[in-house]
């Protein structure tokens, strides 16, 4: 067992292991790349890069590769065995081991990143205020009551729960809160509604949902779904159709409430909110090409208001959250009014790459500089 | 997450504007062209008249630069070089150019400038090129007759994705918009010309005199005597809302005037960011505008008078001294004259032409030393790629100077800083080693990097200096990261050249009984693979930060993000390699030559899959000779192979043995 035990470790401390590990991350780095051409980046980061397994399409010839996910998990363990534990210690290995520790924290910042980050946008014209933003690509079923003091509870289905149903697949969604069953009987990713071409199956109302191949930009894509709503009292089931872009949600009444069921982009609340008071876009004089975007933005937390601008390389950090200028809409197009997009991004490691870069790049520096050293002074011996 | 992309890009594309110009321009041609012949000849300008419009500010491309620029880049972008020749032979630099396209242009439309690649091109158009080569020049009234078609057609192919377009409607388009250009430039003043006389115009009648024709700016330096003829609605002396029709259709003609030099800065006052004015801009706010621009139309005035003098060569070049004096006054007032000089110095310089003669001359030099060594070859060979260096960094500093930025911000200077890092590196690496290999390397590296400089400048003929998008103006950015990460694409470089000495040297029988020559190059492979990790994987790293304050995130997986991670990722599996003793000396120089062509990837390649948000790095023309590249890296790694299996463990593993720092077997 503790022969099994060294040689387990020796394998995973080893080079080979190392080298395997950087060959397959570069392979699927390049292969990623050349495929952004074809797919959206959304879908070959979650092909490529996010997952544990791939199967290549070489022209025609599917060849199986590991995940870049899979694969920084070994390096991780190859780095901690090989680079950190198993390292000769000596004043020699400092600077490498220091740089590998570097690396292993900027790996640990990008795995918090990965598993517990929130990244989304939220768009507000001048004069608007917002305390929520939401996602580009995930989804969600909201069931409000429409009650008449104006106060609404939602009750939020995560996309996470319906949107990979295969075809055939239902999903079915009950709450004591609710007083019926939401079945999601089928999804689409990226679809738009057509008028059915017959009635019955496949169409409510007289409007189906078309399927649409993936766009090449993913947040683009549009959700839609049909959906059965089964009241627990025995009532009638209400057949119903969700899509993404729909200005107003599903509306039914059960027992005498009504209710509704919309489907949109992810929400998430910000601990403050903000005001946009002014938009510039600011050209290089005589072209037509942008030197900034600003925003200038009035930030609000328990009470406390606070005047901030946020501007391309200049985000809002405020609570955990970090508010980027991200894009806008000119007042022609945005009735009469100009309109600022801010990615809005939680992560908890955000500083993580900025200090793995001053470790990696002290290791680094330090390792190399005494192998500069050692090199000179070996020449100059030789000369002498 | 391409947001920030699309949002430049769709502001920074003016393709639908380029489109609704075209069909305009496709209705009428410039005033001139109907002009057949010139009536009147013209001798050549005085030097220092050239000498002082090459110093003129013009506000063109987001920035203010010396009109030389300006008609250096628009020569070289029309003619595929910098100059022209007249029907009478004479050769022109490009400032007399533009000033012959200014006052003179029923001349300047006979000057053969107009480089078409292809006659196929003109068959599309249905022009005639009898007597011409398949790749020859043609003047503007050779093209006038296939005018229009050559817009339509344009308006056309220019809806294709440039990409997706062949090579002829690529030519078509780029001739349609160096026509463009031409007719902009020549017709900018065209306007001056033409006034109303009191004669025919009841406005100016009454406020000038029933027989005057005042000149263009005279109407303008009245502009507030003669706004309620205009019938302006909001203008509370309005003569109702027609005006005098002959005025407003003059004024609305003039002020509207597409294109044109903006020569003239804005009035006093004016914003920081305030655009420079054409004669038709000076127009529009003088007769249409709210701000005082008594002293824009004085400006105007001056110049209205070099018009009329261009005949006298010594009255003119007295009125141009003034005319100047006016414009450089009111730009230095604005802050925007002061690097002009500089900038005017560094291109006369010719510090990037200058350096690569001097590296192939240091090239020359160095060969002559491996056929016959001398101790002086190797004094001289360093003391002339010193100069060599000391002309490229100047030149790097200067624009450095001029634009107030960082070495690199564009593609074109990051050639200009990879080719001086290797060039140094090499330098210190034969400071180090005293082989004369290195050495050797850096003319090699300097004439290479200094011709590919050259040739992408004359390519894509467009301001080497051009304004930033929003996400790049950022200097600490690019003097952290952009400066960095070349830094190690300039390592990886050397890495590689160093490698195809090794390879071609063992090929070849080089110092075949000298190992320690063989040992000396791998350090020296080793030593620049380190360097060039270190200033990669920290460059990258930076990237990665600045993406986190820009765009929200450290890593998107972007084509140029997974470009230096490839090198960053390749050296690292190089130097474990050699640390767990799986490749010697020979491999390290093969893997060092495969990370150029990764490098070379990183650098150029990824910049024609034209996705991703570094869409300000995109590039076009150089696929054919990337794969030149690609394939001529594979011979030699074939032929490095074939060498090492013949030669697989007669001297190889000796030498490999006996490597410093030593390899270290692990398992």
């Amino acid at each position: 067992m503790r022969r099994f035990l060294e040689k387990s470790f020796a394998f995973l401390a080893s080079f080979g292991l190392a080298i395997t590990v950087l060959s397959f991350l570069l392979v699927l780095t390049v292969v990623g790349t050349v495929e952004q051409t074809r797919t959206s980046l959304y879908e070959v980061q979650r092909r490529y890069f996010e997952s544990a397994f791939v199967v290549h399409d070489l022209g025609g010839i599917p060849v199986p590769l590991p995940g870049v996910y899979l694969l920084l998990v070994v390096l991780a363990i190859n780095l901690v065995c090989g680079g950190i534990v198993r390292i000769r210690k000596s004043r020699s290995t400092a600077g490498i081991i220091v740089a590998h520790a570097g690396i292993l924290f900027l790996l640990s910042g990008s795995l918090i990143e990965y598993q517990w980050s929130q990244k989304g946008h939220t768009t507000l014209a001048e004069g608007t205020e917002t305390g929520e933003f939401q996602s580009y690509f995930e989804w969600e079923i909201a069931i409000a009551e429409a009650r008449s003091s104006g106060r609404v509870e939602e009750h939020v289905i995560p996309g996470a729960q319906f949107m990979g149903l295969r075809e055939g697949e239902k999903a079915r969604f009950v709450s004591p809160a609710i007083p019926f069953e939401l079945a999601v009987n089928r999804v689409f990713a990226n679809c738009e509604p057509r008028a059915a071409r017959a009635a019955g199956a496949g169409s409510v109302d007289g409007v189906a949902l078309e399927e649409l191949p993936p766009g090449k930009e993913a947040e683009s894509d549009v959700a839609g779904a049909y959906v059965t709503v089964r009241p627990k009292s025995g009532g009638a089931p209400v057949e119903g159709l969700l899509w993404g872009l729909e200005r107003y949600p599903m509306s039914v009444v059960v027992e005498g409430r009504r209710w509704t069921i919309g489907l949109s982009h992810r929400r998430w609340q910000l601990p403050f909110s903000i005001h946009l008071d002014d938009f510039r876009q600011q050209l290089h004089p005589g072209t037509g090409m942008a030197k900034a975007f600003e925003s200038d933005v009035t930030k609000t937390r328990d009470g406390v208001r606070q005047k901030v601008k946020i501007s391309m390389n200049e985000p809002l950090r405020e609570s955990g959250y970090t508010l980027y200028q991200s894009s806008f809409i000119k007042p022609s197009q945005g009735g009469g009014r100009w309109w600022s997009t801010f990615s809005v991004v939680k992560n908890p490691a955000d500083r993580v790459p900025l200090w793995a870069c001053v470790v990696i790049t002290a290791g680094l520096l330090l390792h190399f500089a005494q192998q500069l050293i050692r090199h000179v002074r070996a020449q100059t011996e030789k000369r002498a | 997450m391409s947001r920030n992309a699309r949002a430049e890009g769709r502001e920074g594309g003016r393709a639908g504007g380029w489109r609704a110009i075209l069909l305009v321009l496709a209705l009428a041609a410039p005033a001139f062209a109907e002009e057949s012949r010139p009536a009147e000849s013209h001798a050549r300008w005085n030097r220092e008249t050239v000498d002082l419009f090459a110093r003129l500010p013009v506000q063109e491309g987001g920035r203010v630069k010396p009109l030389s620029t300006f008609a250096s880049f628009t020569l070289l972008a029309l003619n595929g070089r910098r100059g022209c020749t007249t029907p009478e032979g004479v050769r022109l630099e490009p400032t007399e150019w533009l000033m012959d396209c200014l006052f003179w242009p029923e001349h300047a439309s006979l000057y053969s400038c107009f480089l078409v690649q292809d006659t196929q091109a003109l068959d599309d158009l249905g022009l005639a090129h009898e007597g011409k080569s398949r790749r020859d020049r043609y003047s503007y009234t050779d093209l006038l007759p296939a005018r229009g078609k050559l817009f339509e057609l344009a308006s056309q192919y220019d809806r294709i994705e440039a990409k997706l377009r062949n090579s002829v409607q690529g030519q078509v388009v780029n001739l349609a918009h160096n026509v463009m250009q031409f007719e902009s430039i020549t017709s900018s003043f065209y306007v001056l010309r033409s006034t109303p006389a009191g004669a025919d115009c009841a406005a100016i009648a009454r406020v000038f005199g029933k027989d005057a024709r005042p000149s263009f700016s005279g109407i303008l330096a009245r502009a507030a005597e003669l706004r309620p003829y205009l019938g302006m609605a909001d203008d509370p002396h309005g003569s109702g809302a027609s005006g005098d029709p002959v005025l407003r259709g003059w004024a609305e003609e003039v002020a509207g005037s597409p294109g044109g030099l903006a020569l003239f800065p804005p009035p006093p006052g004016a914003a920081a960011d305030a655009e420079w004015l054409t004669p038709g801009g000076v127009a529009a706010e003088a007769l249409f505008g709210g701000a005082d621009m008594k002293q824009p139309v004085e400006t105007l005035a001056e110049f209205e008078l070099l018009f009329r003098l261009r005949g006298d060569a010594t009255a003119f070049g007295a009125r141009a001294e003034s005319f100047r004096d006016r414009v450089v006054a009111a730009a230095r007032a604005r802050g925007e004259y002061d690097k002009i000089p500089l900038e005017v110095a560094f291109y006369r310089g010719q510090f990037f032409y200058y350096a690569q003669v001097v590296f192939v001359f240091a090239f020359l030099i160095a060969a002559f030393g491996w056929i016959k060594p001398t101790k002086l070859v190797p004094r001289l060979t360093t003391g002339t790629v010193a100069l060599g260096t000391l002309l490229l960094v100047a030149g790097i500093t200067m624009r450095c100077i001029i634009r107030g930025r960082p070495p690199v911000s564009t593609l074109y200077e990051s050639i200009l800083f990879i080719t001086a890092v290797s060039v140094i590196a090499s330098m210190v690496a034969e400071w180090i080693n005293r082989q004369g290999i290195a050495l050797t390397l850096s003319t090699i590296l300097g004439a290479g990097g200094m011709f590919l400089a050259n040739r992408y400048e004359m390519q894509e003929a467009v301001d080497t200096m051009p304004s930033l998008v929003a996400v790049l103006d950022t200097n600490f950015w690019l003097a952290s990261h952009v400066t960095t990460v070349t830094i190690g694409y300039g390592a990886g470089l050397l890495a590689g050249a160093i490698g195809h000495v090794t390879i071609l040297g063992r090929i070849f029988g080089l110092k075949r009984n000298e190992p320690s020559f063989y040992r000396t190059l791998a350090s020296m492979t080793y030593g620049m693979l380190c360097f060039g990790l270190l200033f990669s994987v920290v460059g990258t790293v930076l990237g990665g930060i600045w993406a986190n304050d820009s765009w929200g995130r450290f890593w998107g997986w972007d084509p140029k993000e997974n470009g230096a991670l490839a090198i960053v990722l390749w050296e690292l599996i190089v130097l474990h390699a050699r640390k767990g003793g799986y490749i010697r000396d020979h491999g390290i120089a093969m893997c060092s030559v495969f990370g150029a062509a990764v490098v070379a990837s990183s650098w150029w390649g990824v910049n024609l899959l034209g996705v991703g948000l570094h869409s300000y790095g995109f590039t076009s023309g150089i696929l054919l000779t990337l794969i030149g590249y690609y394939v001529f890296e594979a011979l030699v790694l074939v032929a490095g192979g074939v060498a090492w299996y013949l030669k697989r463990g007669a001297g190889d593993s000796a030498v490999a043995a006996r490597m410093l720092p030593g390899p270290e077997k692990v398992g």
